[in-house]
């Protein structure tokens, strides 16, 4: 039996088998690279997150304490209220041992108030409350009106200040 | 490397905030100087020292009382108008002012992620024109921020909600902050949000109930002790911000107590402040603050052609409106 010239056709069915499959392997292959690729951003997203998340956690560790010690300044406001007005010596030494305890304890965990009678107003570590006009040099630190804290290198709470005000050029202009 | 983060940011008058999404979940990016007092990240303020430096956020709003000429808050007011702000002799534009803002979110985005920022997006208010909105971009320009899109603020607060899904619906979204009361009125309906009405009040905020909390004490005890503390400027600092803590605390519990020993002194000896606040109390005293709101609320409604059986869904946005007497009011 001959197969009556069928060849040409097996031939053409197996280009078409062969296009086919050819596309199918494109497909599949673009499909693998684009998945590869969706791998690898989730992968770089990933390590950017664990990373993110171990600074995080380091962060969080190291200023655990912030909060709570935040709440204690007020404790330590009423301790520099207090002790002036105590007018018995022994009272008032007594007060005083409580008040250094407790700063000591806190300086341990970092707590260090900020220094600033006298010196430059800076942004960073004060807040103006109000200026008055002084013999001082401009933005010297008059009084203190609310003792400000650093935790470490941040600052927890500002201090707010009376600063002298610039006075020597011509009065000064305000206009804000 | 990952696909490169977006930052969000809301560009406010008084404070900023902006985020990011991190394994999913919206976090907010903390100022290099961590919170203020009220939890705010970035003060909208912008300074300029006579010795040349930059002052932009806390440090800015810290010096604002000794430097008030070098010192620009709410610009976001001016956006899109020919003002100029003249400054120890140099000009500045708005957009040139909230670009220094937009540029310090930037920066501590940065150093918070550790990877630089180039894309944002940023809200502006629904009632912004194309003025306003042209010069926020330019703002997000100029601080080197591909500005990808500008998100209508109450639409922004309606996504977080996820009322950007299915449904149609009226959405009222009441945004009490510490300054501005705006009360916006959209529809969502095939998968966008319209502008119904917008309306507000420029002048009326949390800072209000503070001070009125902050007037009861001072009252009260010069009722009790007949000492005027307001004239102390020492005890002025110890009241306000137990004001304020007292006015947060009692959003959880119906009555807290306000301590502050060796507040004032007399020649008689010094003085106490110890008093209780209930949750009536402060409604009470918040009540002609509240009373305030109910006009930009009418107001909306009318010109939205509308009445509150309308209203499908409320959004509250801000701090006041976590108080339990706001929640009622709406």
């Amino acid at each position: 039996m001959e197969s009556d010239g069928k060849p040409g056709n097996d031939e053409g069915t197996m280009t078409d088998e062969l296009e086919e499959l050819k596309e199918e392997l494109e497909t599949q292959t673009r499909l693998a690279e684009d998945r590869l690729n969706r791998l690898k951003y989730l992968q770089a997203d990933f390590d950017n997150y664990r990373k993110w998340s171990q600074k995080e956690k380091e962060a969080i560790i190291a200023l655990a304490n912030e909060n709570l010690i935040k709440d204690l300044l007020v404790i330590l406001d009423d301790f520099d209220q207090a002790l002036p007005s105590l007018e018995m010596e022994q009272n008032r030494e007594g007060m005083q041992m409580v008040q250094k305890k407790m700063v000591k304890v806190l300086k341990e965990y970092g707590l260090q108030p900020i220094d600033d009678v006298g010196k430059k107003f800076d942004p960073q570590f004060h807040e103006v409350v109000y200026k008055v006009r002084s013999t001082d040099e401009a933005n010297t630190i008059l009084e203190n009106l609310g003792k400000g804290y650093q935790l470490r290198s941040k600052v927890i709470r500002p201090s707010k200040v009376k600063i002298a005000e610039h006075i020597t050029d011509g009065e000064g202009e305000i206009n804000g | 490397m990952g696909k490169e983060k977006i930052i969000g940011i809301d560009l406010g008058t008084s404070n900023s905030e902006a985020a990011v999404m991190l394994g999913g979940k919206p976090t907010i990016i903390p100022s290099a100087e961590g919170a203020t007092v009220a939890g705010k990240m970035f003060p909208s303020y912008v300074a300029f020292t006579p010795d040349g430096q930059l002052l932009v956020g806390e440090p800015a709003r810290r010096q604002a009382v000794s430097n008030p000429e070098g010192t620009v808050t709410a610009a976001k007011r001016k956006m899109g108008t020919d003002h100029i702000y003249r400054i120890y002799g140099k000009e500045y534009t708005p957009q040139q002012v909230s670009s220094y803002i937009l540029q310090k979110i930037k920066r501590d985005a940065e150093a918070f992620l550790g990877e630089t920022v180039t894309k944002a997006v940023i809200t502006v208010p629904a009632y912004f024109n194309d003025n306003q909105r042209t010069a926020t971009k330019d703002a997000g320009k100029i601080a080197g921020l591909d500005v990808v899109r500008l998100v209508n603020e109450p639409t922004a607060a309606s996504m977080a909600y996820g009322l950007d899904r299915t449904g149609e619906y009226k959405i009222l979204v009441f945004d009490l902050g510490g300054g501005t009361l705006d009360v916006t009125i959209m529809e969502f309906g095939g998968g966008t949000f319209s502008v119904l009405a917008t309306s507000g009040d420029t002048q009326l905020g949390g800072t209000d109930m503070d001070a009125a909390v902050y007037e009861w004490i001072a009252a009260e005890f010069q009722k009790l002790e007949g000492i005027d503390i307001r004239k102390d400027k020492m005890a002025v600092n110890r009241v306000k911000e137990a004001a304020e803590k007292a006015k947060i605390e009692l959003s959880n519990v119906i009555e807290t107590e306000i301590n502050l020993p060796y507040v004032s002194a007399t020649q008689a000896g010094p003085k106490h402040l110890s008093m209780k606040l209930s949750r009536a109390k402060l409604e009470q005293l918040v009540e002609p603050i509240i009373k305030r709101c109910l006009i930009p609320f009418e107001t909306a409604l009318k010109d939205a052609n509308l009445t509150k059986n309308d209203i499908q869904k409320v959004i509250l946005v801000g701090g006041p409106t976590r108080m339990p007497v706001v929640q009622k009011f709406i």
